[in-house]
């Protein structure tokens, strides 16, 4: 016979946690091969001390797991009442309110199948509305928007654009860094393999803004299977006469070809992006001078993430102003959180700037899969930060994420739980900076090298040498002041990150 | 084997839309004209036709993770090592190949029937934990599931 059990899910139960909840009991009658059909009530009401559940006809109180199981196993399979999480008094749940998607960049996902599927969605309105625009005025709008890269910097795409539009040369390049190699990201596939015109827009668009004619689309090699859609996007624009010479009739053109990566995490940094794909190795460059000033081929360049370029039409279609709409004053619009790790639910979700990791994590990740409890979050990929939980109600906004010193990166969400150690997880990211080091220069060539021999000795031991430590956050230190690019600089993120949450007990 | 080098040559400029923007895609193709593999006379070819220092293309060629000179095995496995896949299951995952096949990353198996490899991150973290092997990618793995994938391609179920 089948046990009905129903789950508080109103917004308050949700975030202490309720599908975490539903989601175990689910787990536990597959462990113990016992029927029962789980429901999520948000009308089942509220209770002190925990979630509401109920189990046939019976009303219970769960807080953590281990009260969840020790329910399951009396009650479902035993069939006994577990008097002292009984719950006499029920509650009226807490009115309020979840932060819900807001579809900028997932608008047009599964929606369309060819080229006028997506025109008659209203795709290329926002190119055909550009090119009536003066390249001045293309660019006023996104820095009007206030839009900031969303490959993991930051940096005010508006802004960026205006560098490369005073920039006096015949020849100029925009460059779409698709070289996604961020651990725990993967939001750039979802769009690529959900709706290519957005981006083949986006790019002939930032073309227009900042007066370049050629467009590349730099895809990891990893990802060679899925940029058929692409390819055959960019064959339709062609067709149409969005790519090609004389724009819609205009004196624009614009060329756009994809290329594909060797297999190499620092070709994400755009400036050894930018050697890839002048058929060099893929190391970083000095800077300055920056790839707007001096890029592809010594010419002016413009290198945008994925994400920053789909939500081009859209903002120069509705303009600047209804983008700040969303998200908050100093982080507008929305951002991509690639929800991952030990997560029961994990996908990319669209949320304006300013949610909660509590929200990202329960409500949309429904939190930690299995027996397992919350112990970590890892936001920003792997050169990121680790979060413990009591940093769960922080808005996510860049203003607020810099004074707390927490790294939000690329948007991707790791969720850790208890059962990995603090040098299991040292010793991950360490191994792979060492395997995507590119060794050009010395401070994270070596500084890694030392990382890595003290952290094999610890694992080994299975030991934390404390004052192994104290070295560790001295030679981050000096390779993020000395570092050449972005990957020596950020090393101390993950590693000094983690060494704080061990000091403070979060993890051992 | 000249003939087909300059035909692949021929076949990326023809995507390109600079003169030196298309080495990496040559190399590329000739990975998947030559069966996994970027031979060294191939790549003098290259350097030759594109005029480009026969250094600076071996560079290239060794530098990133995907190319290789010499095929050392049937198969090569990357499988991720990353941490999202590591939390979620992806250290049984790699302990259980290093077992079955008996070797540690970079190596062989006696067969020449595999070779492993770590790789930083695949960008399949919603299904984690992930390997590819050649160019099919395996998600959601299991310690069961990885055997089972081995035994496929020990049967030449797959090849």
């Amino acid at each position: 016979m089948k046990v009905n059990i129903k789950v508080a899910s109103d917004p308050k139960s949700i975030l202490e946690g309720s599908l975490e909840v539903a989601n175990y009991f689910k787990f536990l009658s597959e462990v113990h091969h016992v029927d029962v059909d789980i429901e999520r009530d948000p009308r089942l009401g509220a209770c002190i001390g925990g979630i509401l559940v109920d189990i046939e006809g019976e009303k219970y109180r769960v807080n953590g797991k281990e009260e969840a199981a020790r329910l399951f196993t009396h009650r479902v399979i035993l069939k006994k009442k577990v008097k002292d999480l009984e719950v006499k008094r029920i509650l009226r749940p807490q009115r309020m309110e979840i932060t819900k998607e807001v579809l900028v960049v997932k608008r047009y996902f599964g929606k369309y199948e060819d080229i006028d599927g997506y025109i008659s969605l209203g795709g290329y309105e926002g190119l055909k509305k550009a090119l009536k625009m003066k390249p001045q005025d293309v660019v006023n709008e996104i820095k009007e928007s206030g839009l900031r890269g969303r490959g993991g910097a930051g940096f005010p795409t508006g802004l960026k654009w205006e560098f490369a539009l005073k920039e006096k040369s015949n020849v100029k390049y925009v460059v779409c860094n698709a070289d996604e190699g961020e651990p725990g990201t993967y939001k750039d596939r979802i769009i690529i393999e959900n709706d290519p015109h957005s981006l083949v827009e986006g790019m002939i668009i930032s073309g227009y803004a900042v007066g370049a004619n050629k467009g590349y689309i730099y895809i990891r090699g990893e990802y060679r299977d899925i940029a058929g859609k692409l390819h055959a996007a960019i064959e339709e624009a062609y067709e149409k006469g969005f790519l090609g010479e004389n724009i819609l009739g205009s004196d624009f053109s614009f060329d756009l070809v994809i290329r594909f990566g060797g297999g190499s995490y620092i070709a994400g940094e755009e400036t050894a992006l930018l050697d890839s794909l002048e058929g060099k190795a893929a190391r970083a460059r000095y800077k300055p001078p920056y790839p707007t000033q001096k890029g592809l081929f010594g010419k002016p360049t413009v290198v945008n993430n994925v994400e920053t370029l789909v939500k081009v039409p859209w903002i120069v279609y509705h303009g600047g102003k209804k983008y700040r709409e969303y998200g908050t004053e100093s982080s507008p619009g929305t951002k991509l959180f690639c929800i991952g790790g030990m997560a029961n639910k994990r996908e990319v979700v669209e949320l304006p700037m300013g949610v909660t990791l509590r929200e990202i994590i329960y409500a949309y990740g429904e939190g930690v899969y299995g027996e397992g409890k919350l112990a970590l979050i890892q936001t920003g990929g792997k050169a990121g930060t680790f979060v413990s939980k009591d940093k769960l109600d922080i808005k996510l906004d860049f203003d607020i994420l810099k004074k707390e010193n927490i790294s939000l990166g690329s948007g991707a969400i790791v969720v850790i739980d208890d059962r990995i150690s603090f040098l299991d997880i040292l010793k991950t990211v360490i191994e792979f900076f060492e395997h995507e080091s590119c060794g050009r220069c010395t401070p994270c060539r070596e500084g890694i090298f030392l990382l890595r021999k003290q952290v094999n000795k610890m694992y080994e031991k299975n030991e934390i040498d404390y004052n192994v430590l104290e070295d560790f956050q001295r030679i981050v230190n000096i390779m993020e002041s000395s570092s050449l690019c972005g990957l020596g600089q950020s090393v101390h993120n993950p590693v000094l990150s983690l060494i704080n949450l061990l000091e403070r007990g979060e993890i051992s | 084997m000249e003939e087909k080098v300059h035909e692949l040559i021929q076949k990326a400029r023809d995507r390109s839309l600079e003169e030196k923007d298309f080495l990496l895609e040559v190399i590329h193709l000739i990975h998947e004209e030559f069966g996994g593999d970027a031979p060294p006379e191939a790549l003098e070819i290259v350097a030759e036709r594109l005029d480009i220092p026969p250094s600076r293309v071996y560079e290239v060629a060794t530098f990133y993770s995907l190319f290789t000179l010499k095929k050392e095995a049937q198969h090569i496995i990357r499988v991720c090592a990353s941490l999202p896949c590591h939390v979620s299951g992806g250290k049984e995952i790699i302990q259980t190949l290093k077992e079955e096949l008996g070797i540690d990353f970079g190596e062989v198996t006696q067969d020449k029937m595999f070779k492993l490899e770590s790789v930083g991150c695949l960008g399949r973290c919603d299904t984690s934990p992930n390997m590819m092997i050649d160019n099919a990618l395996y998600r959601d793995l299991t310690p069961e599931k990885v055997r089972a994938i081995l035994d496929a391609y020990r049967k030449g179920v797959i090849e």
